[in-house]
């Protein structure tokens, strides 16, 4: 059920709105309702039980008077006087009844007991429908339904009953189509109105939300046109003035990170040259193995330092044919590095993000385990990038461990196999910079899978 | 040209000008060094220079700017040097006419072998440097973006490639509906980076037709040609 109700401001604020106006319009509307039906049965009813009862009076009154009914020539009441009712006791309409009582104490006529109905519909005589000419039948006829006989018997004080049917009018039956329409009318203009005032909060406030979603971190932080109401303005200007903030400080940090890699290679790219003639040779070589690892683990620090802060534009691009590029960079190398075939899978993501990702963990594989898989492949909403080696695996309860920044299983080891300590680190940010995730897993036959799991975006 | 090429190094750091100096020095090559855009351009006006190596980020003046300059007043080869890795960098400098580039710390030995390359390259030309190419090419259903170097569908999508697999596909395009022999391919797409082609061409030749034809396995853009090497089969619009 929860599912089903709106979520959004506007929704919510629309469906208060539209029930609160119909429980308040359904009473006031049932009130009006009962009060036009009072009056118009009261005006209807009352003529015509102040007529019955001035004739029971009439027919009562005179005891010498023989006659037992009495007709009422135009307006076609007729009046019977009976020792029993017409009709038997518990069928009567109690409002009506009320209303018979009334006129007889109004006249000051004392009623025994009182009986009374609405009867049914008036037919017109044959001789009417005789005398009217064909094109006005239709007219008479529909003046005849308008019509309704009321059948009324009261009990006089000496016993005798007075039965009487009086023709009177039917009360209206469009005679609350007026108020009704009144009643929708105002029903639409106040939700209306109120979902206007709503959407004048909720729009600049989903404009709000998608500036904030959309905020990447880079230079160009999102302004959003401050409008609604005084309240909204006032976060959307607030909102403003911190993403540019933000924004003023992450191209701060940025410009001090590119200071420092510009600062830290520039020693490093000399002794990289120096180092070519360092006398003997193996010690050269040793030495560009330690400025080479300098350089990537400096690499690592400023790509790590800047994941998240969309520096690069997201692309579609096929994943797959990406991480083959850097399969193939390994395999110049030499290094058994295998890429299974597959077909295109295609993601919107930073290319370079991902390909130092890949890199760092193929690399890892290789370093560990000493050659590695590599796997592309579309997944329900994305792609996913495999890559699993045959090597000791990590164990399980280090498995989240690893994937913080510098953390080694063994620290003893760590300077033989080297690594900045930040490649899956790195890979991690990279995949949640797209929204996606770095699974690492043991495998059931040995070694280990590593996963990034990338959303295809809007590719 | 002298025997000995002679190279101007434009970098502010001592540290960096004095060593690679040293370095090209001892493998043949004559170098004058400037710490400065001033400097270098009187070295320019003063001297008869053959190569121009060139950092970016400089104080004052700095090398993309100088880089335009020498790109504008002569046909020096110019080899770019950068402490950023950020392919814009690499793109910018490019298109200003840079004939290749590498960022710090880079191998001197490799930097060497570029030197050479692209020297060999403008004596092969007769002194005209054939600026790099930044066009795009379409062919079939493909576009290939030499500035950017990539690969994109028609959707949009892009196909990344390897050096190896670019360089060959680009030698491919700019020479449409003609047979190229191996050796031709070679040497076509050998140009920028060395150690791209340990791979034999059969090999990138199957590579891309893996990632551009529609079924590998009967190609229909890049067509063997029995005893003759490969041809683009289509036609390419310079776009």
């Amino acid at each position: 059920m929860r599912r089903f109700l709106p979520k959004s401001l506007i929704g919510q604020i629309a469906l208060v709105m539209a029930v609160a106006l119909l429980v308040a319009q359904a009473i006031n509307f049932s009130l009006i309702f009962t009060e036009r039906q009072r009056v118009s049965r009261a005006q209807i009813e009352g003529p015509a039980t102040s007529r019955f009862i001035m004739t029971a009076q009439r027919l009562a009154a005179d005891p010498d008077d023989e006659r037992t009914e009495w007709h009422e020539r135009r307006r076609r009441g007729r009046f019977v006087l009976s020792d029993a009712s017409v009709l038997p006791p518990g069928v009567s309409d109690p409002a009506l009844v009320a209303r018979l009582r009334e006129s007889a104490a109004a006249a000051g006529v004392t009623l025994r007991d009182a009986r009374a109905i609405s009867g049914g519909a008036v037919e017109p005589s044959e001789r009417l429908r005789e005398r009217t000419p064909p094109e006005r039948r239709d007219k008479m006829e529909r003046r005849f339904d308008r019509l309704q006989t009321l059948i009324l018997s009261a009990q006089l004080e000496d016993g005798r009953w007075v039965n009487g049917r009086v023709v009177t009018s039917r009360p209206n039956p469009w005679m609350m189509l007026r108020p009704l329409a009144a009643t929708l009318l105002t029903y639409l203009i106040i939700l209306g109105a109120m979902l206007l005032v709503a959407a004048r909060i909720a729009r600049p406030l989903r404009d709000l939300a998608g500036a904030a979603n959309r905020f990447r971190g880079n230079s160009e932080a999102p302004q959003v046109e401050p409008r609604g109401p005084a309240d909204v303005r006032h976060a959307i200007l607030a909102f403003n003035a911190m993403s540019a903030r933000v924004g003023a400080m992450l191209d701060e940090k940025d410009r001090m990170l590119g200071a420092i890699g510009h600062d830290l290679r520039t020693p490093l790219a000399s002794l990289r040259i120096r180092a070519e003639s360092v006398e003997p040779e193996e010690e050269g070589a040793r030495m560009v193995a330690t400025i080479e690892e300098m350089t990537s683990m400096l690499d690592d620090t400023l790509a790590l330092a800047r994941t998240g802060r969309g520096v690069e534009q997201l692309r579609a691009i096929d994943v797959a044919a990406l991480v083959d590029t850097v399969v193939e960079e390994f395999l110049a190398l030499g290094q058994p590095v295998e890429m299974k075939p597959g077909g295109r899978a295609i993601a919107r993501i930073q290319p370079n993000l991902i390909r130092r990702a890949a890199r760092n963990l193929i690399e890892n594989a290789v370093k560990y385990a000493g050659a590695a898989r590599v796997a592309v492949h579309e997944t329900d909403d994305g792609v996913a990038i495999d890559i699993s080696d045959n090597g000791p695996g990590i164990p399980e309860h280090e498995l989240a461990n690893v994937q913080e920044p510098f953390y080694r299983i063994e620290p003893s080891r760590s300077r033989e196999t080297g690594g900045s300590g930040l490649g899956l680190t790195l890979a991690r940010a990279a995949a949640q910079a797209h929204g996606g995730e770095l699974e690492l897993a043991n495998r059931t036959e040995g070694g280990l899978t590593a996963r990034i799991v990338l959303p295809r975006g809007d590719a | 040209m002298a025997d000995e090429p002679h190279i101007l190094l434009v970098d502010d750091e001592r540290d960096i000008r004095d060593p690679l100096a040293a370095y090209l020095s001892r493998n043949g090559m004559r170098v004058t060094k400037a710490e400065n855009a001033a400097v270098a351009r009187q070295v320019l006006s003063a001297y008869a220079i053959d190569l121009v190596l060139l950092d970016i980020m400089m104080p004052g003046e700095d090398g993309l700017s100088l880089a335009s300059h020498v790109r504008a007043t002569t046909k020096l080869p110019i080899i770019l040097v950068t402490a950023r890795t950020e392919e814009t960098d690499r793109i910018v400098g490019l298109e200003l006419g840079a004939d290749d580039y590498v960022s710090k710390p880079f191998s001197p030995r490799e930097l060497l072998a570029r030197i050479k390359a692209v020297l060999r390259r403008v004596n092969e030309t007769g002194g005209v440097v054939r600026a790099p190419d930044t066009d795009s090419y379409g062919f079939g259903p493909w576009v290939l973006k030499s500035g950017e170097r990539e690969l994109v569908d028609a959707d949009g999508v892009a196909i990344p490639l390897s050096t190896g697999e670019y360089n060959l596909l680009h030698a491919l395009v700019t020479h449409p509906r003609r047979v190229l022999s191996r050796e031709q391919l070679l040497d076509l797409s050998q140009g920028r980076e060395l150690a791209a082609f340990e791979r034999s061409i059969d090999n990138h030749i199957s590579r891309l037709r893996k990632k551009i034809e529609e079924n590998p396995s009967d190609p229909k853009l890049i067509k063997t040609v029995w005893g003759g090497g490969y041809t683009l089969a289509t036609d390419v619009r310079k776009l």
